[in-house]
């Protein structure tokens, strides 16, 4: 009798176990989209982790507090690599988020696949002032004459520079190197004084330091079609030996080291000369780190060439439309003359609208006008093209490890741009 | 009336088939098999039907181009070194963790109080996350700000590079793993060890035997199962290393240390994002990894018969 009552429970048990595992799998949960009839709720990701984040959240707040659109922003914030590893899975299961904001570099192989929509008419949008922006702010967000992407920030690589190291290796602290020359002459005086201090800084994975050399040296990555490689070149070679010799073979910074594990030393003061993005100052700020940041080094002085970098609102094609005035309105927001100034100065960032750029404050900055100073002549790198993600990552990253660990410059740079050609032939 | 018979009748004959053994079997199966088929079996013909596309994450400008992908995994070097390295990987943390976890479990086999505490230590690592275990031996063997190599420098030793160095990085994830896991295995063993009948440890004294007889004479035959069990185990999860290799090296310096799996991962997803690529690497590593747990298992079993 027992056991046949425990059979029978055994039984229901199963067959309701089984049951909800299948209702647990058919749930699909509900993204919030609207909280009441009148406000409408927008789902934002971004990868401003640091204390950029903090910054954006207060804006966010203010936006969401103060807006009379009656639109709330739910924002959702993660490392840029789990941003890269997520959107692409959300959008084919159709969970994206309403909008995004994305780095330029990655945007031109989700617009290739048909993933992002053309926004260009938020420029026409009332109280926009579209001539507020930069010209070249505003050709970041253009892939094949189209706008994909609205500014949110640009940025570009610029020399920080220890100036307590530099005064301990008898350099002066309030000059920091102009040329590439100077740069690794100053770094090998500062590795000098040992105790673990690095004189530079070469990240394994820094593409982007290396796009900037490439390009001053006059090295091209691709042909002018841009379907062939064009890095076998003396300029590409010059480039490579140059690293090669202050990192291999001089030893004035360590090898196979990450931009983050890179970004610790230097915010730990034992970094003499680094080169980076705008998002490094809060935390040299709040290390109490006693440092200078400077225009990127040239080939030749007074030489004005680097690479115009940034990050960009979008919106993915499985947003509903209705959602699109709601997200203008917050991008709207974002753009104006307050809100831009207080990115520029609380985040040490560039500024992009020509009304921020003008104002006293912001003129006032040291180290907001230094960066301005460079956004204004610099260039952006091949924009548009959906390989240059593919090629950073499968190419030019490991070939910078193989340099800075002693390959042979010609067999690395011969190496990378068959490789190169493989990734523009699509294998 | 007739109708409330019939119906009765019919939910007693529905209760009396599911309560014979043979069918209700099925019903107590049921949960782990829609499991199974979920997330292991679908996903995995998914996969293999995906390995004759080229189709990228976003499922778009999708083509069937047949064993294309299958040829080109031949003549991609990046794929087949990640396939050498995740055997090199295995090579190196299967065979230490089992005869690690063996040794462990016959010297902390008796259940004295220092034995268990022991035990006990040993297994502490098995309950973090790798994740976390990834990211604090990252700091602890880190040339700058480590203090392992901080303390060989001390005592006069080059600064040792650990994940930096090209030959040092893959022995280092490898004793990270065995530090990590061995405790399972050394529970298994001692499970098996304990299980031993005392009197043939009595019998072989009584002859004579010395301790290190015993243990290759009555104890290693008699776990012969547990250990294929351990080596079958360990072989499948060393082939997908994935998790620290991901959290210390990210498969550098010089892809010196990509895994298969984390070759499929960075063709899958990141650019470009090549899913049908990434499923058919994956399809071969499903193929090698099912080859080497077969074998491995048919000696093991004709090992156990030997030994009867």
């Amino acid at each position: 009798m027992k056991s046949s009552f425990w059979k029978k429970f055994g039984l229901a048990a199963a067959a309701t176990l089984a049951a909800v595992g299948l209702s647990a799998c058919g749930n699909k949960s509900n993204s919030s989209s609207s909280s009441s009839s009148k406000t409408t709720t927008i789902t934002f990701w971004n990868g401003f982790t640091s204390t950029d984040g903090d910054i954006l959240k207060g804006i966010v707040k203010d936006y969401n507090a103060t807006n009379k659109d009656h639109v709330k922003v739910k924002m959702d914030i993660m490392t840029w690599d789990n941003f890269n590893q997520k959107l692409p899975t959300a959008i084919t299961a159709k969970k994206a988020p309403d909008f995004v904001a994305m780095n330029y570099a990655d945007m031109s192989s989700y617009v290739s696949n048909g993933t992002m929509k053309t926004i260009g008419d938020f420029y026409n949008q009332k109280g926009v002032n579209k001539n507020d922006f930069t010209t070249t702010a505003r050709g970041l967000g253009k892939i094949d004459g189209k706008t994909y992407f609205v500014p949110m920030q640009v940025q570009g690589m610029y020399v920080y520079w220890n100036k307590d190291l530099f005064k301990k290796a008898g350099l002066d602290p309030n000059t920091p190197p102009a040329t590439w020359d100077e740069l690794a002459a100053d770094a090998e005086k500062i590795s000098k004084l040992g105790d673990n201090v690095q004189g530079f800084v070469m990240p394994k994975d820094g593409s982007a330091i290396l796009y900037n050399m490439l390009q001053d040296n006059g090295a091209k990555l691709l042909s002018s079609n841009e379907k062939k490689s064009a890095l076998d070149s003396a300029a590409t070679k010059k480039t490579f030996d140059y690293l090669q010799k202050m990192i291999y073979t001089d030893g004035v910074g360590p090898k196979n080291i990450s931009g983050a594990e890179a970004d610790n030393l230097m915010l730990a003061g034992s970094v003499g000369i680094y080169i980076n993005g705008p998002w490094l100052n809060s935390g040299l700020k709040k290390n109490n780190i006693n440092y200078g940041i400077t225009t990127l080094a040239q080939a030749n002085k007074g030489d004005q060439k680097a690479i115009l970098d940034g990050v960009g609102f979008g919106i993915p094609t499985s947003t509903d439309d209705s959602k699109t005035k709601a997200i203008y309105s917050f991008i709207k927001y974002w753009n104006t003359t307050k809100n831009g100034k207080k990115w520029s100065l609380e985040n040490k960032c560039a500024p992009y609208l020509k009304s921020v750029a003008a104002d006293k404050d912001i003129k006032a900055d040291p180290l907001v006008s230094t960066m301005y100073k460079q956004i204004q002549y610099a260039k952006t790198y091949y924009p548009g093209n959906k390989n240059i993600s593919n090629i950073t990552t499968n190419v030019i990253n490991p070939t910078i490890e193989k340099v800075l660990n002693g390959t042979n410059t010609n067999t690395a740079m011969k190496s990378a741009s068959k490789d190169i050609d493989g990734v523009l032939k699509g294998n | 009336m007739e109708t409330l018979d019939t119906s009765t009748s019919k939910k007693r004959s529905f209760f009396q088939f599911w309560n014979q053994p043979k069918h209700a079997a099925y019903l107590f199966m049921a949960p782990s098999i829609i499991v199974l088929l979920l997330f292991m079996v679908i996903p995995l013909l998914g996969t293999l039907g995906l390995s004759f596309f080229n189709i990228n994450i976003f499922f778009t400008n999708t083509k069937f181009v047949g064993w294309d992908n299958f040829v080109r995994f031949f003549s991609d070097q990046r794929a087949i070194n990640s396939m050498w390295h995740t055997l090199y990987f295995t090579l190196l943390e299967t065979p230490t963790q089992v005869i690690l976890g063996t040794v462990a479990a016959a010297a902390l086999s008796q259940g004295s109080l220092f034995n268990r505490f022991t035990r006990s230590v040993f297994y502490v690592p098995v309950i973090c996350s790798l994740t976390s275990i990834g990211i604090i031996f990252s700091m602890l063997l880190d040339p700058n700000i480590g203090w392992i190599p901080y303390f060989l420098h001390q005592f006069g030793m080059s600064t040792p590079q650990f994940f930096r160095d090209a030959h040092l990085a893959m022995p280092s994830i490898a004793f990270m793993t065995v530090w990590k896991n061995f405790g399972v295995t050394m529970t298994i063993m001692l499970t098996a060890i304990q299980a031993i009948s005392p009197s043939l440890y009595e019998s072989a004294e009584m002859d004579g035997a010395t301790k290190r007889q015993q243990f290759f004479h009555i104890t290693i035959p008699q776990i012969i199962p547990s250990l294929g069990f351990c080596v079958m185990t360990n072989l499948i999860g060393s082939m997908q290393v994935f998790d620290q290799i991901y959290v210390t090296t990210a498969g550098g310096p010089e892809f010196k240390t990509e895994s298969a799996v984390q070759y499929i991962y960075s063709r899958g997803f990141s650019a470009p994002y090549e899913l049908g690529y990434a499923s058919s690497v994956a399809t071969i590593l499903f193929i090698i990894i099912a080859v080497l747990a077969v074998s491995s298992n048919m000696y093991m079993s004709h090992k156990e018969k030997q030994m009867k």
